[in-house]
């Protein structure tokens, strides 16, 4: 919806109609919509009232003008209490509710239809406060005035264990492994030395100071050692062996032993006639 | 004074039904402000379209929002 603002109408109407009658201001209603933000003619054809109740009366005193009307029957009934309590809310003021009533009373039987009533009604807040008839709304600090009421359940202190810690376990089975590799490090090190002391180089001329010389020797020796032995006399000896074995084995002369059991089956299943099995030969 | 120069303008092309003429009347239509006050939405028919009557109007309007007392 377009916002309302009361001088670009009498512009309008100023600049495009300068005669100033109910006729013309209905031409400019219909001829240029727009500045009248979706309100309508009232009363004499000489009013505008807004959506929201606004009444703004366009001539006065021969003159285009945009004048706010109160006297305007419906705009009286704009001002009721929910309004003017909403009014005073939205400006940190609480306004009981008998004596929203009140000046809903006041307003509409003794004439004072002027909306700048709540205001000065407003300027007073603080009296209305004193005087009972008004609860200020806390300042806004971030949050206190909405704070929530303590509930039923009791915050936990997060300085408390609620585990009690066990005694330490790991600690002494590492302690007692280590203790058993006391020295160890005097091993290693030696061994560390040694490999470091250790010359490829010197030991290299093993190869070639004699040590491995008589190796070709030996091997030739060994050899010829087989060579001369001769196993025949072994197998003629084991040949004669097979006669003897065959002469002492006697005969098997076990009984043999008894068969395993074996379950009875039971008698057959009876012949049904049906049910899946073949049909009785005709 | 009031700076009444000419503020966020948009122009558009519309066509909207005459009941007057039975018809469609295509204009071209000017919104904008004038200074702090607005918003102003003139329209101009395309139908013998003068691109200086926009300029007139904004004229005689910002003349006439000086002459608003205050």
């Amino acid at each position: 919806m377009t916002p309302f603002d009361p001088g670009s109408l009498v512009a309008m109407l100023s600049a495009f109609y300068p005669t100033v009658s109910t006729d013309a201001l209905a031409q400019a209603f219909s001829e240029r919509p727009f500045y009248f933000a979706g309100g309508s003619l009232v009363g004499a054809g000489d009013r505008l009232q807004l959506q929201d109740g606004r009444v703004f009366l366009l001539i006065y005193q021969g003159a285009w003008s945009a004048v706010g009307d109160t006297s305007n029957p419906a705009a009286a009934g704009v001002w009721d209490a929910n309004r003017i309590a909403a009014f005073f809310v939205s400006q940190g003021v609480v306004v009981a509710p008998s004596v929203v009533q009140q000046w809903v009373g006041y307003w509409n039987l003794w004439g004072w239809k002027d909306p700048n009533y709540f205001l000065y009604r407003l300027s007073h807040a603080q009296e209305l406060v004193d005087a009972g008839k008004a609860t200020a709304l806390p300042a806004d600090t971030g949050g206190d005035g909405l704070s929530l009421d303590p509930g039923p359940l009791t915050p936990i202190d997060p300085g408390i264990q609620l585990i009690p810690r066990a005694g330490a376990v790991f600690e002494p089975l590492v302690t007692d492994h280590l203790s058993g590799l006391d020295g160890a490090n005097a091993q290693l090190d030696t061994v560390s030395a040694t490999v470091t002391t250790f010359d490829p180089s010197a030991s290299a001329d093993a190869l070639s100071d004699g040590t491995l010389d008589g190796a070709a020797d030996a091997h030739t020796g060994a050899q010829a050692a087989l060579e001369g032995q001769d196993p025949g006399d072994l197998v003629t000896t084991s040949d004669g062996h097979i006669a003897v074995i065959e002469a002492t084995r006697p005969d098997y002369d076990s009984e043999p032993p008894p068969d395993a059991p074996v379950a009875d089956p039971g008698p057959p299943p009876p012949d049904n006639g049906g049910g899946g099995n073949l049909p009785a030969p005709a | 004074m009031d700076d009444l120069s000419v503020q966020g303008l948009t122009v558009k092309d519309e066509s909207r039904y005459d009941r007057n003429s039975n018809g469609a009347v295509k204009e071209r239509v000017y919104r904008f402000y004038l200074g702090k006050h607005g918003p102003f939405e003139e329209r101009v028919s395309l139908d013998g379209f003068d691109p200086n009557t926009i300029q007139t109007r904004i004229t005689l309007l910002r003349t006439h929002l000086q002459n608003i007392p205050r």
